[in-house]
């Protein structure tokens, strides 16, 4: 199972590395006709911090892991994958570990080619590690596993939907973030609070230079990470049951 | 007795729309038992229960005697209606992917399949005709040495010669002691390799027994005649015949027992030939689903 997974997300993250090493290059073409600037003023020496970088490329790692969720990607195989002697649970978990290690090396791949093209652009000696780049790490992986557990659970009673369901969560979780600093009343405020448990962006606040204050959920740094990895372990374990009681 | 399969009392309802209805089938260790029936009549959704693809609504399905799971398919070969194959996987991948999973895995045996069907080990499943991914299906179910094979329409896409190949192969997995449910609209296929054969018609059985004894319960006694089919009203009235049927200048009398005493009446009419014919397996599914009382004209 591990190597038939191995087979189906191996394509998938060379694309993905692909389209981030084609807008590396766009940025270092497009850099030769301009200056870099960061949070608005000219990049200077030790002005970039390295936490930013690191969590883009969870954020990244994140919309990956979203698009290669669902098990049930492989509806028109089940026929052949659960006639093997193998529990389909087991089945599940081992796709599920391929698919962690795929969002684990878009990550790793993405902060990489992030920082060739700094180099490219000169940018490197502008970078310096700040206090929170431990943080964003855990953060970066809690937002990629949040947002790849949210789609399994999703998607757990369907087959072949995944890539549609990831696309609509996507969407939703910037419409959920935004609405939840909207002034709503009532039961639509609550409503609104109660879907944002699940959306990760609620969580890391997207529209400002401080996140800290921007966040939806302004809980320190660990119980943030505990809960969006909790939420992200559930939905897998969702779409785990739902794959085992799944009919075709 | 201790029956490798055992369907009892299956009923499997999707909605109010009822495919399978309190089916049950037994098949002996070492059989071959064909299931055959028009297309809806439940097939695909029997074989689906009993691989535990789908929950029946009620009823008891056990092989080997115990209720299907996982270890079931350590030993169970299975080719789907429509190849389920891992398109991106080589042919040569899908054999290694068995290899792993198991223990009872041929290498052998599966190279002497792959070279038989005329199969290339590199090319991807996706490249492959629809014969060619049956055959490959094919080459995966009995490379495992299989005790029970369940097969839905395992002939499908292939061509004659393959054809007669899959048919040899199952025939020979019996012979080697391993027990066959398959299906197939091929009735000569099911006729040639089954002993044993059951007719589903809208979800339920109509007819089961073994492939000689129902032959052998009935005749055909055919007539053709120069002109139009004379009247015989003393001979559809007799309780011995099950059926009649003209088509054209061709009476065809479906009668329990030998037939010669329907030969000595038909006689008296005056026809071209008499003949008394075995019945196929044909016949005896035509005449459990009744296909040929609803759609010919010339059926009395």
């Amino acid at each position: 199972m591990i190597q038939l997974e191995y087979l189906r997300v191996r394509w998938r993250v060379v694309i993905y590395l692909a389209i981030v090493l084609a807008a590396v290059v766009l940025a270092q073409i497009s850099a030769g006709h301009s200056h870099v600037d960061v949070n608005g003023q000219e990049a200077h020496a030790g002005n970039i911090p390295l936490a930013a970088v690191i969590f883009g490329s969870g954020f990244v790692a994140a919309a990956f892991g979203a698009f290669l969720a669902s098990l049930n990607a492989l509806d028109d195989t089940l026929p052949s994958l659960w006639t093997k002697p193998v529990p389909r649970e087991r089945m599940a978990i081992s796709i599920i570990a391929v698919d962690l290690l795929a969002i684990l090396t878009v990550w790793a791949g993405t902060f990489g080619l992030v920082l060739v093209a700094f180099a490219g652009l000169g940018l490197m000696s502008h970078l310096f590690v700040d206090p929170m780049a431990s943080g964003a790490v855990w953060l970066g992986l809690a937002t990629a596993f949040m947002c790849y557990g949210n789609v399994q659970a999703l998607t757990a009673w369907h087959q072949g939907k995944g890539g549609m369901i990831a696309g609509i969560a996507f969407g939703s979780y910037f419409v959920l973030v935004i609405l939840g600093g909207a002034p709503l009343q009532g039961l639509l405020h609550n409503l609104v609070m109660t879907l944002n448990i699940f959306n990760p962006l609620a969580y890391l606040g997207i529209s400002s230079h401080n996140d800290e204050a921007q966040a939806l959920f302004k809980f320190n740094d660990d119980l943030k990470i505990a809960i969006m990895f909790t939420i992200g372990i559930v939905g897998c374990a969702i779409g785990v049951f739902g794959w085992k009681r799944m009919e075709i | 007795m201790n029956h490798t399969i055992a369907i009892r009392g299956l009923t499997k309802r999707y909605g109010t729309f009822e495919a399978v209805s309190d089916l049950t089938l037994e098949v002996e260790p070492g059989s071959i038992c064909g299931l055959l029936g028009p297309n809806g009549s439940g097939k695909s959704t029997t074989f689906k229960c009993l691989l535990g693809l789908v929950r029946p609504t009620s009823g008891t399905i056990e092989i080997e005697g115990k209720p299907v799971d996982a270890s079931t398919f350590a030993s169970l070969g299975f080719v789907p209606e429509r190849p389920a194959l891992f398109e991106k996987f080589t042919v040569a991948q899908h054999l290694d992917l068995n290899r792993r999973l198991y223990q009872k895995y041929d290498a052998a045996r599966a190279n002497e399949l792959i070279d038989l069907f005329k199969l290339d080990r590199k090319k991807r499943a996706k490249r492959l005709s629809k014969g060619q991914q049956t055959a490959l299906s094919l080459v995966l179910a009995f490379s495992i040495r299989p005790r029970i094979l369940i097969l839905d329409e395992p002939a499908s896409g292939l061509d004659p010669i393959f054809q007669r190949a899959a048919l040899d192969l199952i025939i020979d997995a019996a012979a080697g002691g391993a027990t066959v449910l398959f299906s197939s609209h091929q009735i000569g296929q099911v006729e040639r390799a089954a002993d044993r054969v059951a007719i589903l018609k809208r979800g339920k059985l109509v007819l089961d027994g073994n492939v000689d004894t129902l032959k052998g319960q009935e005749k055909v006694v055919e007539a053709i005649f120069e002109g139009a089919v004379p009247e015989s009203n003393g001979l559809i009235n007799d309780p011995r015949v099950r059926r009649v049927e003209r088509t054209g200048r061709i009476l065809r009398l479906y009668v329990r027992g030998d037939g010669d005493e329907f030969v000595r009446q038909l006689e008296r009419l005056g026809p071209r030939s008499v003949d008394v014919l075995d019945l196929n397996l044909e016949d005896i599914f035509l005449g459990a689903v009744g296909e040929r009382d609803e759609s010919s004209s010339g059926v009395v």
